[in-house]
Formats: C-alpha cells, structure tokens, sequence
C-alpha cells in the first residue's frame, strides 16, 4: 500500500507556506532580537513570533492557529476511520506559566495542560474524540507523521489528519537561555564557528496523510534515540547514522537533496552536517532555523510543508544565516534549482539524541 | 491464529501481543510513597538519582536493569500530567531558570533519565500525553500503539507523580504509579494477552471496562480482565491466563 500526503499548509512568522517560502527564497530572517520573557523582560534573544508573547485568554495563538485549521479540507476528524494526530512539547505551558504566578487567574484553568488545550481545540472545530497526541519534544511531529502513516497501513484509518503547532512562552524561551543555546547571537547553521546560537520561533502545521493518489509518496521514514546525553548526542555520531540507515538504499535509485534540522547548536549541527556528507555524498543541505526559528514540537511538519511547497515551485531555498567556514560542502548557501532532484530527505532531532527521517517522493 | 479486527475497510488482520512480564508500583499514600522511592533511589547511581524525579525514579522500579522491558525495542510511553514535580519547579524559579529543572520537566523525561542512566538506545520511542480532560482517549490510543508496533518486543510504560500546587489546581495527579506491561508474539510462557475486540468491547462478568490511567494500574495490579474503548478507536481486551 503506497501512502500520500494529500494536502498541507503551515504557518510561521512570515505567514502561510507560500509566504514563507518567498521569504527564504528572498534570504530573509524573521528573527528579531526581543526580551526572553516577553512582557516580563529579560534578555534580548532571536525570537520569530506570530503575534507578541503574553498570557491572555484565550491564548495569544488561539485565534491565529483556529484560522489555519478553519482551512483543513472536511472530514470526519476523530471519528472512525478519521483520526486525529497531535503533536507539540508545550501545549497549556502559557497558562501554566501565568497561575504559578497567580493560582488565582480561574480563566486560565481551562488552558493549563496538554489535554485541556486539545479539548478546547476539538470543541471549536467539531472534531471527535478519536485522536492521539505525540509529545517527544522537537521530533513530535515526525513522530505522529510516522504513525499516521502506520495507521493507514494498518487498515485502521482511511485518512489521517496531523496537527502540530507550538507557540513560544517564557516556560522554553527561558529554559533555552538557562541551556545557553538561546543567547544574543543569530543562528549560523552548520558554521564551524567559536559560539553556536539558536532562534526560536512560533509555528503550526496540518497535513491530512491517505491512500488517494498525490504527487507526494511517503517513500519511507526511520526514528532513533539514542539515550546518551539528555542535551547531548554521542559524539562519534552513531544515532546520525542509524537514523540516515534505512534510506541508504533511496540513495542509490533516488534523488533527494536534505532539508535537515540545523538549529545552529555545534555539535549536532557538525555530527549532523558530516554525517550526510559522509552517508550521502554530493547531497545538499540546507536549514530554514536562521529564518524561522526552531518551531521546536511542530518543526517537522512545518518545515516539511515549505520543503513540499518549494520543491513544487522548483526553487529550493538556501541556508539562512549561515556563512563560512562550514563543517561540510554539503551545506546549500544559495538557493538552488529543484529539478535535478524527485525526493526530499527530511531530519528532525530532539532532547535525548532522538531522531527522525522522512524522505518523500515527488511525482509531478 | 491472529484475531480479526474491524477496520474501516471490513476486516483485516492487525496482531495481537501476548504479555511477558507485568510490574506495578502503586503506594497508597504518602509515606507508602516516600519509602519505596528512598528504596527504588538507593539502587540506583547515585549521581543519576540525584537528578531524578520521582515519576523517573518509579519507572526505573518497574522497568528493572535486567528485565527484558529495559530491552525492548519499543517502548510506549503514556502519561497524562508528565513531569509535574519539575515543571511546578521549574516554573516558580522563573525568571531564574535552572537548565537542569528545564530539561527535567520535558516529557518524555522519566523514560529518557532511567534509559540514560542506563546507555541503552531504544530504536522506536512513543511517548503520548493526553488529548482531553481525562486519560480515556490516552489509554486507547497507547493499547493501539502496543498492537501497531512491529515485533521484537514492545514495553507500555504508564507513570503520573504527585504534584504539589498544581495539584490543587487540579493540574496534576493527586497519586503517584506507575506500571510497565511487556508484550511480544510469543505464546509460549505468556501471562496474558491484549487484543481488539470484535465485536465490540463492553462490560462482563469477566471483563470491566476501564477508562483511566490509574484504574489501568489498579486493575493490572489485581490482574482483573480489562476492556477499554474510546469512540472512534478499536475496543481492547486485555487478559490474563
């Protein structure tokens, strides 16, 4: 059985998938240096938001992601056959924020954890009950893309739909600073440099995965966690190469270029950038986190829709923000032309050394 | 022979799993809980304790070193709260953020700290939270994982920590447990199984329905015949020998 993504979009600080992809295109950053804590101050980090951070009610992503949504094509969501995959690391992390300051901010209660937040959610879109929610921080929406695509195997679902949004609060912008990787310099990814930085940003994607006919085949995936290091990854680079294992053989009869994850920390950044020059040689690389930010849980999807929407137009974007010297060749630093390539290689990591890959096939 | 199972096409053949080993953790109050993570802690690294949460250190308890679950090649992991303890921590220390409160407090943590301690890969890794106000939907959704999952063994770990004020928001678990089943093909010694059920699950004499994390542990620990369904979902049987 041969699975397709059928439709997607995404949202980021430049807009829809399209918006965005202009933008990369264009070489544009939508990170600005702004306080760590929002409205509560702080330092100034690179930060790519959708609207300023803040803790009303409803949330300050509430109306923007309801819009997106609004935009998926109708099914029965959540009901037999029409499951729902959710995917995030910091679902109701603003209101819980907001009642460790205030226990008495009632609104807030209904916001405050993961499965409040989806309840609200499926209330204001009418969706069913039959959802699962994916949460292994910045490989969750890899991870729900992988079992969505297990589920149509498995004959359980007829379409599946995946959502993976995260919206930035001081609960991770805070906790990256306190990891040092969030700090008053611009991402660089995949620069051999002194100082790797990072930026985060907000973003939200869907995509509905089904056995109807598109131009994108899901031609396979993997998934790895190494479990060394909580923030580091073994350095001889083995959970790379075992995530990278199973497309060996797409290497041979496949055409792929690699969006990687690229948030622009050193050492993942180098074990992930030698690793591909290595496994695949003369594949470009490219990262979008010099732009958009790390959208952290929704990463994957998010990034995967650009790719998807830049493949179509047959102009992929280069690395932004990035400048020699490089850990590698491989590193994509101009846009370039699409139609060498009919495949799309796609890397996520996470906390933990976990990894996930996803190469989709392109059939015009 | 596999079990038939309604799919949204008819019928197709999704496997059943047969259970291996079963470990429960469940104290009945606060001193009970005290004293068996002071025990569960001294058998563990001391550096490596010394960083865990409780939710972390209970899982190290039902998922002990040598215990075919700490080799699974799939381990699910379901938690509705995560690493309250942490987070409530973490949260008041603003803006003064510790690094180590920050990682702690990011599920799926308590798998990561007990498998890390322990440097052992694991290839597939499905950590779930809720996706409403109470576990029901999470409970399906883990026991249809267990039966997506290919061979080689597959490890269901469960685990919630007493929170504090979160707690009293209503925010957390009022009860700490936590529970690991192992499942894979093999019939031979098995103590039980999980399967879809056709037709459709519901409460018997020998089956009771169960809809909650907790009510899972308990019912596991008593290793009473448990049927859970969520609309939408399959319905899963589990049962013992």
């Amino acid at each position: 059985m041969k699975v397709f993504i059928e439709a997607a979009d995404c949202q980021t600080c430049f807009g829809n998938s399209c918006q965005t992809l202009s933008a990369l295109h264009a070489g544009r950053s939508g990170l600005v240096m702004q306080p760590v804590l929002g409205p509560d101050g702080g330092d100034l980090v690179p930060l790519a938001l959708r609207n300023e951070m803040g803790t009303p009610i409803p949330p300050r992503w509430w109306k923007d992601l309801i819009n997106l949504l609004n935009a998926i094509p109708q099914y029965p969501w959540g009901t037999e056959g029409y499951p729902i995959l959710f995917a995030s690391s910091n679902y109701g992390i603003d209101s819980m924020y907001a009642l460790s300051k205030n226990p008495t901010l009632e609104a807030q209660k209904s916001w405050a954890n993961a499965g409040l937040v989806l309840e609200q959610v499926k209330g204001a879109l009418n969706w069913g009950p039959c959802c699962s929610s994916f949460s292994h921080a910045c490989v969750s929406a890899h991870l729900a893309a992988v079992q969505g695509e297990k589920l149509l195997r498995a004959k359980v679902a007829k379409k599946v739909l995946l959502v993976a949004f995260d919206y930035l609060g001081p609960f991770v912008t805070a906790g990256f600073k306190a990891l040092k990787i969030l700090n008053n310099g611009m991402p660089s990814p995949y620069m051999n440099s002194e100082m790797g930085s990072i930026g985060l940003g907000d973003g939200a994607a869907w995509a509905i995965l089904g056995t109807d006919k598109t131009s994108w085949e899901i031609a396979g995936s993997s998934v790895w966690n190494e479990m060394y290091h909580f923030t580091a990854n073994e350095p001889e680079g083995s959970g790379f190469s075992e995530s990278l294992r199973p497309f060996f053989k797409s290497f041979q009869n496949q055409r792929f270029w690699v969006k990687g994850h690229g948030t622009g920390t050193l050492e993942a950044g180098k074990l992930e950038c030698l690793s591909v020059a290595k496994h695949f040689p003369g594949t470009p690389l490219v990262s979008w986190k010099g732009s958009i930010g790390h959208t952290l849980g929704s990463c994957a999807l998010v990034e995967a829709v650009i790719a998807i929407r830049a493949q179509e137009q047959g102009r992929i974007p280069a690395t932004i923000g990035t400048r020699h010297p490089l850990f590698a060749d491989c590193v994509a630093t101009d846009n370039f032309d699409a139609g060498a390539f009919n495949s799309i290689l796609m890397l996520c990591n996470a906390f933990g050394g976990a990894h996930g890959g996803w190469l989709l096939h392109y059939e015009p | 022979m596999p079990l038939e199972v309604h799919t949204v096409d008819g019928y197709c053949i999704m496997n059943h799993r047969y259970i291996h080993e079963v470990r429960v953790l469940l104290p009945e109050d606060l001193e009970q809980e005290l004293a068996l993570l002071s025990d569960l802690k001294s058998r563990l690294p001391r550096n490596a304790a010394r960083r865990m949460s409780a939710s972390g250190i209970m899982v190290s308890g039902v998922v002990p070193d040598d215990s075919a679950a700490a080799n699974s090649f799939n381990v699910i992991y379901a938690s509705q709260f995560a690493e309250t303890v942490a987070l409530e921590k973490y949260l008041t220390s603003l803006p003064e953020a510790s690094p180590m409160l920050f990682q702690t407090s990011i599920h799926p943590s308590a798998v990561e700290q007990v498998w890390i301690c322990r440097q052992r890969t694991i290839p597939h890794f499905i950590p779930m939270t809720a996706t409403g106000s109470d576990s029901s939907a999470l409970l399906t959704a883990s026991f249809e994982q267990v039966l997506l999952s290919a061979g080689f063994g597959t490890t269901l770990v469960l685990a919630e920590e007493r929170g504090t004020w979160m707690t009293g928001l209503k925010l957390a678990s009022d009860r700490s447990f936590a529970a690991a089943i192992f499942f894979n093909d093999e019939a031979d010694g098995a103590i039980g199984k999980l399967f879809c059920s056709v037709p459709k699950a519901r409460e018997t004499k020998t089956f009771v329905s169960v809809n909650s994390l907790l009510g899972l542990t308990e019912a596991v620990m008593q290793r009473k015949n448990i049927v859970v369904g969520t609309s939408g979902f399959s319905n899963f049987a589990l049962q013992w020998n």
